[in-house]
């Protein structure tokens, strides 16, 4: 457990460390109050930018984290000597830092409690196979390489889907980084990092909650947190470990805000660029590496904001401010860039395509399952109607929010750039998966509405008691909603436990030179989250296993070892019999089996 | 030929047209007078930075071209209502006129020799790789498929991986495609021709580089002009078709002509960013883009000029601000290849050089001291037309050129940013040739510092002029007339020896493999034949060809492609199968004949074969043998073999020889069986050796091992490194 608590406090260390001089130096005097918690993100943002940029230079991972930590290192001290620290020793800081502190253990309580050791965890999902893999092999080649076939590596099929398919190269590159500053893999860091940054997203809702509406009572932080950090609905995503997702939604916000601040200024000179148009592209240039299909979420509203304010006011320099924007997200890296335009377009047409959704069937969220006050997907789903009565208050608390707005044309904006999402996904090319992913990403300007109305609603009542009774009402349901999620994890996970850890060994013996199949090409596919897991802990060797057994159909004649696991040595009257074992340890075995078909021999 | 001034002309025109708006438009008032000449540039930068970025995000050349030009004549239109129009004076005039000859001048080989557009080279084959990029890149993204570019399965040159994904050399390809769609012009067309107007059109650059630092006269106008124009190490450069360096040239000078102006000012100081940071930072991002070696002779400069200043003037940081902006800008726009530059410029200078047998991949330029001295550096003696100046004149007459230099510097404007740059210069001069022992990084440190380096000369010589005038008119008529000597004669050598992409190559395009319904077949070249063919040759087939090539070696029956016999060629003489498939006044294609039935079949006498004369001489000669001579064949290595095919009864083998040196003995074995040994003297002989039991019909392998190896480099002290031991004039089996 304690291993746990090391790495957390050394990623989030890192993090911090990283984007403090940064953050220090550039942020606006306007921001400059919140800017601590930015710092996480800034980081976040500079190692996934910098690590692409050099790894297109050909500069890979093992390279680069010393230059990315050296100048890290340069605009601390700089920042230091220029004496442009961020603030932080306020009481607001320290009731936010034990929210993101019980938050963090909250998430992690399943690792800690019933795993023990740093490791990857999921309800189901087999995300991490995707990204771990590619965070590991990015240490030492370059997003350009992989993607090609190799024989008997069935773990490079990754590569091929993230890397060449979904140009998702930021997200992985953030696990090289910490994988090789901390001499790690990239399993072993996956659910701890996904935690923190979830976690460190609840900041940035209450920031951008209390800069929209201009208040600073707590309040606004418990309503925050209550429909934010304890919200069923993100958490269902986070413990299925959509990785990519909670560092795009982070990012996402941080933009919503450095924007809001930037049109609340109002900078007059429009021909230079300043902090913010540098900030906010950066940020995303980090989108378009790290969740590129999030980009239209992010940049529309920026330009549907920028039209209304000319239609409206009749004044273009919101306009401006886009374009100087959008051109410099485009050159930082115009390659994401690149990439991410093709890849939004792709969706966006493939999402008007009815197929098949490779995902458990999820209700279409209604505002109640939206705020994390009802479970919707280990509770009864509600009828039409009560899904109606129930949403009702919790839109008019919604509006009440907008209502009492800054900068209300700007929410505007970024709702309507949502909706038509939405009201599409949801209505004219029905896509439960597509339409759940479009609310996890949005959900934190819902959240932020709701406490704006909230605290409004608490401005108008006198009586405490009732204050108090409302929060803890909101509490429990959200709680509770949150509890059954977690239960979902405690009892339900899959773990990158020991029995596949012990697979190193094998990976590390160097005199096993020969390829060898694995169980599942006799026995069949009983556990696919352990096959591919397998794959990806026996990368160094030559294997064949259900994944590409297809491919080196022609190749496998000479092949006579088998790897299986000792307690799973038959399945539905198949049975493996070791007539010579060449390796074992604890959980698996390799050697010679009495001869047998295999899966693609039976009829 | 009338192509070759149409579309020399047409590339001025086109640049300078496109350039008009954009030039008034960021051109800050102090250069104003130079517009004329920086316009071009402009559009150049402009082109190379914006086609890449739009091709990064995914939009080609073909589909940018047309938004891009659109853009600028707009931008022109508005330009020409709101001013006055472009002004043309005297010096306008005469710079235009070193202009033209300087096109002219270099080219000679297309104009009076090859009568078509075309690419020529004094011998580098880098003309291949920048030409088939650029083809490529005017319908591809440069980052789509890396992959399968990588593992040459796209329909693309071997060489245009390495361009876009090794070297990270984008500008050149990128410049050359879009006046190649522009003017539907192949890659082998244009390759030579757009180095040749960037290196003209760098001449007046020089001239202004001289005005921003001095004030010039009428005698320094014309030295300017004159160096820039002659020198021979930069024509060298130019003829050799260094693409990269020669884009370099131009946008080198072009930033030092803003950076020297810029910083002569007092606008460093201020805090916004300036219209100069935009362009420095652009140029500099466009010098990644184009050519990053180039990098570090214009950062090295200012990081020093920064620290000088910071200890000479009081600890100020009065330069940071600007040297930031720039900097920062040029990080921005061209992050990817800036870090790859800088981590490859670092990994160079951190590796061991010291190892003085390192291959450098240049030939010497020549034997003795092919490191040119300052004299020779100014293009006043050429070092690739001579040997070497006796020591101690060559001290001498270095000695003054230094020393000129160094007056040129003393009375130069902005004297402390010079100084770095000269440091840096100097340094980098010592650490290529002392340190590394590497001419070829030496000559290249020198020739992409020389429009600086004569500036300053320039500059010098007019002080000396103005103090003596008699006197340093006659050294500098003396001076011109050997900058324009050694020109003359490395145009010449040009003229004599060069490459050229000819008719023979171009007439591949006749060769439609669709029609002759072979799509789908593997076809070899004489390269993989034999192997040893000229790699001009080989690469330009291959351009020609791809991807109708295989990688493969060939077999029975195979798809063979064949180029005639022709003056300064001799292709292979390879069995081909009757009837051949196609053919034109150059090439031949058919398929080979290599099986044993095939060859027993074959009318020819193939039981011995005469070098220079069969017709068949490489279908025979199987391993161990050096390139096709005209009457003789030498071996290579100590074992040579070949196979001779018998319709009757043998029972000897013969052959005339001679080896390169003496001792020498061969054994020889027919069909693994040995047969004798004899020792060979190295006057032409006949030896012959009986076959243990005879031979009958068949196909019979000849085995020949030597005792020895000799290098005609040591033996005959000349250039030729091979390991050769016998020269065989005919070999045969006879009967008794």
């Amino acid at each position: 457990m304690i291993d746990i608590i090391i790495l957390l406090v050394k990623i989030i260390a890192v993090l911090f460390f990283v984007g403090y001089g940064f953050t220090a130096l550039l942020i606006p005097k306007n921001l400059r109050k919140d800017a601590i918690w930015f710092t996480p993100w800034v980081g976040t943002i500079l190692i996934a930018v910098l690590s692409i940029i050099f790894n297109l230079a050909q500069i890979p991972v093992a390279k680069s984290a010393y230059f990315i930590l050296a100048c890290a290192g340069i605009l601390f001290i700089a920042s230091l000597i220029a004496r442009k620290t961020l603030p932080f020793l306020t009481l607001e800081f320290l009731f936010t830092t034990l929210l993101v502190g019980f938050t963090l253990f909250f998430n992690l309580f399943p690792l800690l409690t019933k795993v023990g050791f740093p490791t990857t965890i999921s309800l189901s999902n087999l995300d991490p196979l995707s990204y771990t893999p590619v965070g590991d092999f990015l240490i030492n080649h370059t997003v350009l390489e992989g993607g090609t076939f190799e024989h008997y590596k069935p773990y490079l099929g990754a590569t091929g889907d993230l890397l060449h398919a979904g140009f998702r190269w930021g997200s992985p590159i953030l696990l090289s980084f910490f994988s090789y500053v901390f001499r790690l893999k990239s399993y072993q860091i996956y659910s701890t990092i996904i935690t923190i940054f979830f976690t460190f997203s609840f900041p940035l809702v209450y920031i951008l909650a209390k800069r929209l509406s201009q208040k600073h009572n707590m309040h606004i932080l418990s309503f925050s947190f209550i429909t934010f950090s304890l919200n069923a609905t993100l958490l269902y995503m986070l413990y299925n470990v959509f990785y990519a997702q909670f560092i795009f939604t982070g990012i996402f916000i941080l933009v919503v805000i450095l924007f809001h601040a930037y049109i609340s200024e109002e900078k007059k000179d429009l021909r230079n660029f300043n902090s913010y148009d540098l900030l906010i592209a950066l940020a995303l240039s980090a989108i378009t590496t790290i969740y590129p299909e999030g980009l239209i979420f992010a940049i529309l509203p920026l330009l549907v904001f920028g039209i209304l304010s000319l239609l409206k006011d009749r004044n273009p320099i919101h306009g401006i401010y886009f374009l100087k924007i959008l051109l410099l997200t485009l050159v930082i890296n115009p390659i994401t860039a690149g990439t991410a335009i093709g890849q939004n377009v792709k969706i966006i047409t493939s999402s008007t395509q009815s197929s098949f959704i490779g995902w458990e069937h999820i209700p279409f969220a209604s505002p109640l399952d939206m705020t994390g006050f009802y479970n919707l997907y280990h509770s009864k789903d509600l009828p039409v109607f009560l899904d109606i009565i129930f949403g009702f208050p919790i839109a008019v608390i919604w509006l009440l929010g907008i209502i009492n707005l800054r900068k209300k044309l700007f929410i505007l904006s970024l709702l309507l750039a949502w909706i038509p999402f939405y009201v599409s996904l949801r209505w004219i090319f029905p896509n439960f998966f597509s339409f759940h992913r479009a609310i996890t990403y949005t959900l934190f300007l819902y959240s932020a509405l709701f406490s704006i109305g909230m605290c409004f609603l608490f401005s108008l009542i006198k009586n405490k008691m009732i204050k108090f009774t409302i929060i803890v009402l909101f509490l429990f349901l959200s709680f509770r909603s949150a509890q059954r999620t977690l239960y979902q994890l405690y009892w339900h996970a899959q773990v990158v436990d020991k029995s596949l850890i012990s697979l190193t060994q094998l990976n590390k013996k160097k005199d096993i030179i020969e390829p060898f199949f694995t169980s599942d090409v006799y026995l069949g596919e009983d556990n696919l989250w352990k096959r591919l897991w397998r794959e990806y802990f026996l990368m160094d060797r030559d294997i064949v296993t259900l994944q590409n057994l297809v491919t080196e159909k022609d190749n496998v004649a000479n092949i006579r070892l088998v790897l299986a696991e000792k307690n799973y040595l038959e399945r539905e009257g198949k049975k493996l019999i070791y007539t010579n074992k060449i390796w074992e340890n604890d959980y698996y075995q390799l050697g010679t089996i009495t001869p047998m078909k295999r899966i693609d021999d039976l009829p | 030929m009338i192509s070759i001034f149409f579309y020399s002309l047409a590339t001025i025109l086109v640049l300078f047209f496109l350039g008009y708006g954009i030039t008034h438009f960021f051109l800050p008032k102090k250069l104003q007078l130079y517009a004329l000449w920086l316009s071009p540039w402009f559009t150049i930068i402009f082109l190379v930075f914006i086609l890449i970025i739009l091709n990064l995000l995914g939009f080609t050349v073909r589909q940018a071209s047309p938004i891009i030009i659109g853009s600028l004549l707009l931008l022109n239109i508005y330009v020409f209502l709101k001013t006055k129009g472009p002004r043309v004076n005297k010096e306008d005039v005469i710079i235009a006129c070193f202009v033209l000859v300087s096109i002219f001048f270099n080219l000679m080989s297309l104009i009076k020799y090859e009568k078509f557009l075309t690419t020529v080279s004094l011998g580098n084959n880098d003309a291949v790789n920048y030409a088939a990029s650029s083809d490529y890149i005017i319908d591809t993204l440069m980052y789509k498929n890396v992959a399968l570019l990588r593992q040459n399965v796209l329909n693309a040159n071997a060489n245009v991986y390495d361009m876009f994904h090794n070297i990270y050399r984008w500008g050149p390809p990128i410049f050359a495609a879009f006046f190649q769609n522009l003017f539907h012009l192949q890659g082998y067309q244009y390759t030579y021709l757009s180095q040749v107007i960037l290196y003209a059109l760098h001449i007046p650059l020089v001239f202004i580089l001289l005005k921003i630092l001095y004030k010039p006269t009428l005698f320094s106008l014309f030295s300017i002009l004159i160096f820039a124009t002659f020198n021979v190490n930069l024509l060298y450069i130019l003829y050799h078709n260094f693409f990269g360096h020669i884009l370099f040239l131009g946008l080198y000078t072009f930033f030092l002509i803003f950076l020297f102006l810029y910083f002569g000012s007092n606008e460093p100081a201020k805090r916004e960013v300036a219209l100069y940071d935009i362009i420095l930072g652009i140029t500099l991002a466009v010098i990644y883009y184009s050519y990053y070696y180039g990098g570090i002779f214009v950062i090295g400069p200012l990081a020093v000029f920064v620290l000088l200043r910071f200890f000479l003037k009081k600890f100020t940081f009065d330069y940071w601000p600007a040297l930031s902006k720039i900097f920062i800008i040029t990080i921005i726009t061209s992050s990817i290849p800036f870090f790859f530059g800088a981590n490859e410029t670092i990994t160079r200078f951190l590796k061991n050089y010291t190892d003085k047998n390192a291959v450098i991949g240049w030939q010497a330029f020549r034997n003795n001291v092919p490191y040119p001295n300052p004299f020779e550096m100014m293009g006043f003696y050429s070092m690739h037309a001579f040997e070497p100046l006796p020591v101690i004149l060559a001290i001498l007459v270095s000695l003054l050129v230094v020393i000129t230099i160094l007056f040129g510097l003393l009375k130069s404007k902005n004297r402390l940013l010079l100084t770095s740059f000269l440091i840096v210069y100097v340094f980098l001069y010592y650490w290529t040739s002392l340190v590394q022992h590497n001419f070829f990084d030496y000559y290249r440190a020198v020739t992409y510092t020389l429009p600086f380096i004569l500036v300053l000369f320039t500059i010098g010589l007019n002080e000396f002029f103005l103090i003596k005038k008699k006197s340093t008119t006659v050294i500098a008529i003396a001076l011109i007339s050997l900058v324009l000597f050694s020109a003359v004669k490395l145009n010449k050598r040009m003229n004599q020896e060069y490459v050229s992409v000819n008719q023979s190559f171009v007439s591949l395009t006749q060769l439609n493999i669709k029609d002759l319904g072979l799509l789908n077949e593997p076809m070899y070249t004489e390269y993989e034949l034999i192997g040893e063919i000229p790699l001009w040759k080989a690469l330009w087939t291959e351009y020609f060809l791809h991807p109708k090539k295989s990688q493969k070696k060939p077999q029975d029956n195979s798809l063979i492609l064949l180029s005639k016999p022709a003056p300064r060629s001799n292709p292979p003489q390879i069995l081909l199968k009757s009837p051949l498939i196609w053919e034109n006044k150059y090439y031949v294609l058919g398929r080979l004949c290599n099986s044993r039935e095939c060859l027993l079949d074959r009318p020819e006498n193939l039981s011995g074969v005469t070098m220079g004369e069969t017709t068949f001489e490489d279908s025979l000669l199987i391993s161990g043998w050096s390139g096709k001579e005209s009457t003789s064949r030498w071996s290579t290595g100590k074992e040579s073999t070949l196979r001779l095919v018998t319709k009757e009864w043998y029972t000897q083998l013969a052959f005339q020889a001679y080896s390169l040196s003496e001792p020498q003995t061969i054994s020889v074995s027919i069909d693994d069986t040995f047969a004798g040994t004899q020792p060979l003297t190295t006057n032409w002989s006949t030896y012959t050796f009986q076959i243990p039991g005879g031979i009958s019909q068949g196909i019979h392998t000849v085995r020949f091992q030597y005792t020895h190896t000799y290098k005609p480099s040591e033996i005959l002290k000349n250039q030729d490194a091979r390991d050769l031991a016998v020269n065989f004039r005919w070999i045969r089996f006879i009967k008794t």
